[in-house]
C-alpha cells in the first residue's frame, strides 16, 4: 500500500500543528505543548530507525547488483554486529563502548586530521590558483586567526597574541552578530511561511 | 393525401371557406377563466356551444356533416368533397414535389433531427412514474407533433400539410383521439370546417404575446425552427435566388390568398398564409394559457366537456396551470435548434447547395427513426404526382427543395475522433494560409546591427553535404528571412537531442573556402599545442603537488611531535579570556551536591579537541562536588559522554564510583530540547527494570524543569548546536547559569551571547588555548600538554602559507613583468 500524503492534507496537518504549538508556547499551555513535543520526539526516533534500515537496504541492493560489493558487505556486517551487541548488552556496556572507542572514534579522528592537512594545503595553493584580491584577503585573515589562537611557536608575545586575539575576536563577534540576526530573521520568516503554507519542506 | 390546390381557388372553394369568419365573438386576450362548474377550462372551451351558431351559417354545413354523431366518422374519412375536387384538378397539373427519401421503409432524416428525437425519446422515457398515462400520451403526442413540424419545415413541404390532413389525423395530433368516445359522440356535430378552425385557432393563438411562457409553446418552437432553417428573405444569400418561404408565399398568392410577410413573426407563415388563402383570415381565438393540441380544441368541444370532463384533461390542464415554465424537454429542443446553424451561414458567395451532401449526411440506419405520421406520408405520396413547384409558379420560385435538402447540419456534439479530425483539418488549412500570407519580418535596427556581416557573400558559395553526392538545400529563411546569416551560429537542433554519434562521424565531401581552411589549420595547431602543454604541466603539477604534500605533512608532523616529546614547557600558557573567567566564577559558585546537566553535542572527529576543552571544566566541577547528569541530542553523544568521563575524569572518586547519570540520547532536535527544558520527566521517562522511574529516585527526584539544575554545561563543536541550547533551553533556566565548552571554530559565533546583558551564556571556554589557560591550576585534562604541539603545528602551518603565498605572488609578478 502506498500512501500519498501530499498537499493539501500534509499542509493542513503542518499548519495546524504549528499554530497549536505556537499558541501553546505563547500562552504557556504546558499540557498541549508537552503532548505535541512528545509526538515529535517519537516521530524523530522512528525516522532515525527508518534511516538506519534504509541504509542497510541500500547496501544490500548494492551487494545484489555487484556495485562495490566489498564495502557494502563490510558496512552491513558492521551494522549488524554493532546493532546486535548494543541491543543485547545495552549502550553503557564495555563491549559496545570498546567498539566505539577503538573503531569508530579513531577512524573519524583520523579523517579529521587528514582534513586539517588538506585545508592547509588548499590554503597554500589558493594564491597560486586564484591570485586576486579576495584570495589574498582571505589568506591574510586566515593566517591572522591561526596566529591569534595560539602562542606563536610556543611563545606568548603579549602584543602579538593578546592584541591580535582581541582584534580577531572583535571582527568575529561583529560578523557573528550579523549572522545571528540574519538567522533570527530568517527563522521567523521561515516559520511564518510554513505556518501560511507557502513553504512545504515536508512535501518531499 | 395529396396536396391539391386548384388554379383558381376562389371558384373551387366552398362558400364557408370564402367567407371570412366572424372573430368578434372570440376574445383575443382573455385568459380562460374557470367555468361555473369549477373546472379549469378556458373560455374557448366553455364557449364551444355558442361559437358554431354564431360563426358559421347554415349553408356552410352543406359539405360538412351536421350530425354530431357523424363527426367521428367524418374524422376517419380521408377526403372531403371539396378537397377531392381540388386534388383532382391539381393532380393534372402538378408534378410531385421533391420526394422524401426513404430508407428501410422509414423517411430519411438528418442527423440533428435524429439526435433530437433520440434525446426526446430518452427524456420521455425518464418521465416521472407518477405521471398519468393519459398525460404521458399527450406529451408524446406533443413531441410527435413537434417532430412533424420540424421535419415539415426542414423539407419545405409543410405548406401542403394542412390541405392533406384528414380529419382522423387532425384529431390525432390535436388529441381528439384521446377523448372519450361519449365525449366525441355528444359534442361533435362539426365538420372539417371546425377542424380547420381549430388549426387556425392554434396558429392565431400562437401569435399572442406571452406565448413563450406557456408550457407547450409551439409558436416559439416553430419560430426558432424557421430562424434556424428558413432563408432570410429580406437579404437573400447570393447563390440562392429565393427562399422556400418566398416560394411558398408566391404560391399562396397565386392561389388567391394573402401572402403574409415572410419576415413576419408568425412561426409558421406558410401555415397561416395557407389558412388565410382558404378561409380569408384565420379565425381569431382567445388566448389560451396552454397552446397545445388540447387547448386548441374548439369551444364546442369545451362546452361539451364542461359537464363531463375527462380526468386526463383535468390533469393536463392543472399541470399546465401549475407549471408555467417551459418543460425541460422543450428547453433542450430549443437549445438544440438554437445551436443549429442558420442556412445563410453555410452558403457562400456563388455557392449552391448540393443534394449529394445531404444524402451523404443522411443516416444509413434509419430503422430507429420514427416514421412520419400517416397524414404526412400520404401527402408525400400523393404530391409525388403533382407538377414541380417551379413549373406551377412559372419557374420563378428560386431555390428548390434540393437546395434546402443540401443543408448539412453541423454536428456540434462531435465525438472525440470527429473533433480531432476537424481540428486537424482546420489546423492544416490555417497553416497553409499562414504560410501563404506570412509577411516578411521587420527586424529592429539594433537587431540588424547584431547580425553577422555578409562576408561570405563575397566568397563563392559553399555547399555542405552530409554525405557524398547528397547536397543539402539551403533553407530560405536562413538566406532571406530574419535568420539570415545566422545559419552558422544557430544549431540545427538542440544539443540535448543531437546524437553524439553524429559528431564522431567523419564528414566527407566538405567544400570549404580558403579562409575556412586556414582557420581550421590554426585550430588544429592550437589544440595540438594545448594537449602537449597540458601533459607537461600535468607531470610537473603531479611532482610539485606530491612534493608539496609530503613537505607540508612532514613539517606539520614534526611541529606536532617535537613539542609533545618536549612536554609542557614547549608553550607558554596564555592569559584567560574574559568568558573563561566568567565560567570559572560560575563553577566555583556551585555548591556540593548540585546537579549540573551536561550536554554532549560534538562529533567523534572533534573528540580530541573537545575532550581537551571539556575535561578541565568537568574536573573543576567535580572538584566542587557537583553531580553530573549527561544527555545528548546526538546518537553518538551517550557513548562520547562515557568515553569523556572514563578517559579523563577517572581520577575522581565520584566518577569511579559511578556517581554520575547518563540519560542517553534524546531525539527530536530543537523540539526535544524545549520539551526537555520544560518537562524533563515527560520527555525522558527513564523507566526502571523493577518498576517506577529514575526521576523518582535521588538525585533526579527534585528535577521538574531545567531550572532545577544548578547549571547547564554544553560541550559542542558546532555553533548551531550551541545556539539551539541557548535559544531553546536557556529561557527555562530561570537565571541559572548556562556554560559552554566549545571548539575553537564555534567560539566566535557564541561570543555575542556572552556579551549581552543579561548574559544568555554565563561562561565559555573555546578552543585549546583557553582550555589550557582554564586548566592551568588544575590537574585534570590534557590541554596543557596539547598546547605546545598545537601551537607549533598551527604556527608552522601559518608560516608555510605565508611563505608559499609570497613566493607564488612574487613569481607571478616577475612573470608579468617580463
Amino acid at each position: 500500500m502506498k500512501f500519498n500524503l501530499k498537499f493539501p492534507l500534509s499542509t493542513i496537518i503542518a499548519i495546524l500543528a504549528g499554530v497549536i504549538l505556537l499558541l501553546a508556547m505563547v500562552f504557556n499551555l504546558s499540557g498541549i505543548r508537552s503532548f505535541m513535543l512528545n509526538w515529535a520526539m517519537v516521530v524523530a526516533a522512528a525516522a532515525l530507525l527508518l534511516g538506519v534500515a534504509n541504509l542497510g537496504l541500500v547496501h544490500v541492493d548494492k551487494v545484489r547488483k555487484g556495485e562495490n560489493r566489498l564495502y557494502s558487505i563490510a558496512l552491513i556486517v558492521s551494522l549488524v554486529l554493532t546493532f546486535s551487541v548494543t541491543l543485547w548488552y545495552g549502550p553503557s556496556h564495555q563491549l559496545p563502548q570498546w567498539i566505539f572507542e577503538n573503531v569508530q572514534l579513531p577512524v573519524e579522528a583520523s579523517l579529521a586530521a587528514v582534513m586539517t592537512i588538506s585545508l592547509a594545503l588548499a590554503l597554500i595553493r589558493l594564491l597560486k590558483r586564484r591570485p586576486d584580491f579576495i584570495s589574498i584577503l582571505f589568506v591574510t585573515f586566515a593566517v591572522l586567526a591561526l596566529i591569534s589562537s595560539v602562542p606563536l611557536f610556543g611563545m606568548n608575545i603579549r602584543l602579538l597574541s593578546e592584541g591580535l586575539r582581541d582584534f580577531i575576536q572583535l571582527l568575529a563577534s561583529a560578523g557573528a552578530r550579523g549572522i545571528l540576526i540574519g538567522v533570527a530573521i530568517g527563522s521567523v520568516a521561515t516559520g511564518l511561511r510554513i505556518l501560511m503554507g507557502a513553504d512545504r519542506p515536508y512535501s518531499g | 393525401m395529396p396536396f391539391d390546390l386548384p388554379n383558381d381557388p376562389e371558384d373551387e372553394l366552398p362558400d364557408w371557406l370564402k367567407q371570412p369568419p366572424d372573430d368578434s365573438d372570440l376574445p383575443q386576450d382573455e385568459v380562460a377563466p374557470k367555468d361555473e362548474g369549477g373546472e379549469d377550462i378556458p373560455d374557448w372551451l366553455s364557449d364551444a356551444d355558442q361559437a358554431p351558431e354564431e360563426e358559421e351559417p347554415e349553408e356552410e354545413t352543406e359539405d360538412i356533416p351536421a350530425d354530431e354523431s357523424d363527426f367521428e366518422a367524418d374524422l376517419s374519412e380521408d377526403n372531403a368533397d371539396w378537397l377531392e375536387v381540388i386534388r383532382q384538378r391539381a393532380g393534372e397539373e402538378w408534378q410531385p414535389l421533391e420526394p422524401v427519401t426513404y430508407k428501410d421503409g422509414q423517411p430519411e432524416v438528418p442527423d440533428w433531427l435524429k439526435r433530437i428525437r433520440e434525446r426526446q425519446a430518452e427524456e420521455m422515457d425518464s418521465q416521472p412514474p407518477d405521471m398519468d398515462a393519459e398525460d404521458l400520451g399527450d406529451t408524446e403526442e406533443q413531441l410527435s407533433f413537434l417532430e412533424r413540424i420540424k421535419s415539415f419545415n426542414q423539407q419545405v413541404e409543410g405548406f401542403s400539410r394542412q390541405a392533406e390532413e384528414t380529419e382522423e389525423e387532425e384529431a390525432e395530433w390535436l388529441g381528439l383521439d384521446q377523448l372519450p368516445q361519449e365525449f366525441l359522440g355528444e359534442d361533435h356535430d362539426d365538420s372539417e370546417e371546425k377542424l380547420d378552425e381549430v388549426m387556425a385557432s392554434i396558429q392565431e393563438g400562437s401569435k399572442e404575446p406571452g406565448a413563450e411562457s406557456q408550457p407547450f409553446d409551439m409558436d416559439e418552437f416553430t419560430r426558432q425552427a424557421e430562424e434556424g432553417f428558413v432563408f432570410d428573405t429580406e437579404e437573400p444569400v447570393e447563390g440562392v435566388e429565393e427562399s422556400p418561404a418566398l416560394e411558398l408565399n408566391s404560391f399562396i398568392e397565386s392561389v388567391g390568398g394573402e401572402s403574409p410577410a415572410v419576415e413576419e413573426e408568425s412561426p409558421a407563415p406558410e401555415l397561416d398564409s395557407f389558412i388565410e388563402s382558404v378561409e380569408g383570415e384565420p379565425p381569431a381565438i382567445e388566448e389560451k394559457e396552454g397552446n397545445g393540441p388540447v387547448e386548441g380544441l374548439p369551444d364546442e368541444i369545451a362546452e361539451a366537456s364542461a359537464s363531463e370532463e375527462p380526468g386526463w384533461l383535468d390533469n393536463f390542464l392543472e399541470e399546465q396551470e401549475v407549471t408555467e415554465e417551459t418543460p425541460e424537454w422543450l428547453e433542450d429542443v430549443r437549445s438544440e435548434i438554437d445551436n443549429l446553424p442558420h442556412a445563410s451561414a453555410f452558403v457562400g458567395e456563388g455557392e449552391e447547395f448540393e443534394h449529394e451532401d445531404t444524402e451523404k449526411a443522411g443516416l444509413e440506419d434509419t430503422s430507429e427513426i420514427p416514421a412520419h405520421p400517416s397524414w404526412l406520408s400520404q401527402v408525400e405520396r400523393e404530391t409525388a404526382s403533382l407538377p414541380p413547384l417551379d413549373d406551377v409558379l412559372g419557374g420563378t420560385a428560386g431555390a428548390d427543395d434540393s437546395e434546402l435538402d443540401s443543408f448539412e447540419p453541423i454536428d456540434y456534439d462531435l465525438d472525440e475522433e470527429d473533433g480531432l479530425d476537424e481540428i486537424s483539418e482546420l489546423r492544416e488549412s490555417f497553416s497553409e494560409e499562414d504560410e501563404i500570407n506570412l509577411a516578411p519580418a521587420d527586424l529592429p535596427e539594433w537587431l540588424q546591427a547584431l547580425r553577422p556581416s555578409k562576408e561570405r557573400d563575397q566568397e563563392p558559395d559553399v555547399e555542405v553535404t552530409s554525405e557524398p553526392g547528397e547536397k543539402t538545400t539551403t533553407e530560405p529563411d536562413l538566406v532571406n528571412g530574419p535568420l539570415a546569416d545566422l545559419g552558422e551560429a544557430l544549431p540545427v537542433s538542440p544539443p540535448i537531442i543531437s546524437s553524439p554519434k553524429h559528431a564522431a562521424t567523419p564528414v566527407t565531401g566538405l567544400q570549404l573556402t580558403e579562409t575556412q581552411r586556414k582557420h581550421m589549420a590554426m585550430l588544429e595547431e592550437v589544440l595540438t599545442e594545448e594537449g602537449a602543454g597540458a601533459e607537461i604541466g600535468e607531470q610537473g603539477l603531479r611532482f610539485s603537488a606530491r612534493l608539496q604534500r609530503w613537505a607540508l605533512a612532514a613539517l606539520v608532523m614534526l611541529a606536532v611531535i617535537i613539542p609533545l616529546l618536549l612536554g609542557r614547557g614547549s608553550a607558554t600558557i596564555p592569559a584567560m579570556a574574559p568568558a573563561a573567567l566568567d565560567m570559572q566564577q560560575q563553577i566555583t559558585s556551585l555548591a556540593s551536591g548540585d546537579l549540573v546537566l551536561v550536554a554532549v553535542e560534538y562529533q567523534l572527529a572533534f573528540s580530541g579537541e573537545m575532550q581537551a576543552v571539556a575535561a578541565p571544566v568537568l574536573d573543576q566541577m567535580l572538584v566542587q562536588g557537583v553531580q553530573l547528569v549527561f544527555i545528548s541530542s546526538q546518537p553518538t553523544g551517550p557513548a562520547l559522554a562515557e568515553q569523556l568521563v572514563r578517559g579523563n575524569l577517572g581520577q575522581h572518586a565520584h566518577i569511579s564510583q559511578g556517581g554520575y547519570l547518563n540519560l542517553g540520547y534524546i531525539s527530536g532536535g530543537n523540539s526535544a530540547l524545549v520539551n526537555l527544558a520544560a518537562d524533563p520527566q515527560g520527555s525522558l521517562p527513564l523507566p526502571l527494570a523493577g518498576g517506577g522511574s529514575r526521576w523518582q529516585q535521588a538525585p533526579l527526584n527534585t528535577v521538574n524543569t531545567a531550572a532545577d539544575f544548578a547549571a547547564v554545561l554544553v560541550i559542542s563543536d558546532d555553533p548551531d548546536n550551541a545556539r539551539s541550547w541557548i535559544e531553546q533551553v536557556q529561557p527555562y533556566m530561570a537565571g541559572k547559569p548556562m556554560l559552554m565548552a566549545l571548539s575553537a571554530q564555534a567560539g566566535p559565533l557564541v561570543i555575542p551571547y556572552t556579551q549581552g546583558q543579561p548574559q544568555q551564556v554565563s561562561g565559555m571556554v573555546a578552543g585549546l588555548s583557553e582550555a589550557a589557560s582554564f586548566a592551568n591550576n588544575l590537574s585534570a585534562g590534557s590541554a596543557r600538554g596539547y598546547l605546545g604541539a598545537y601551537s607549533w603545528g598551527v604556527s608552522i602551518t601559518a608560516l608555510l602559507v605565508v611563505l608559499i603565498g609570497i613566493y607564488t605572488l612574487g613569481q607571478m609578478w616577475l612573470k608579468k613583468r617580463g
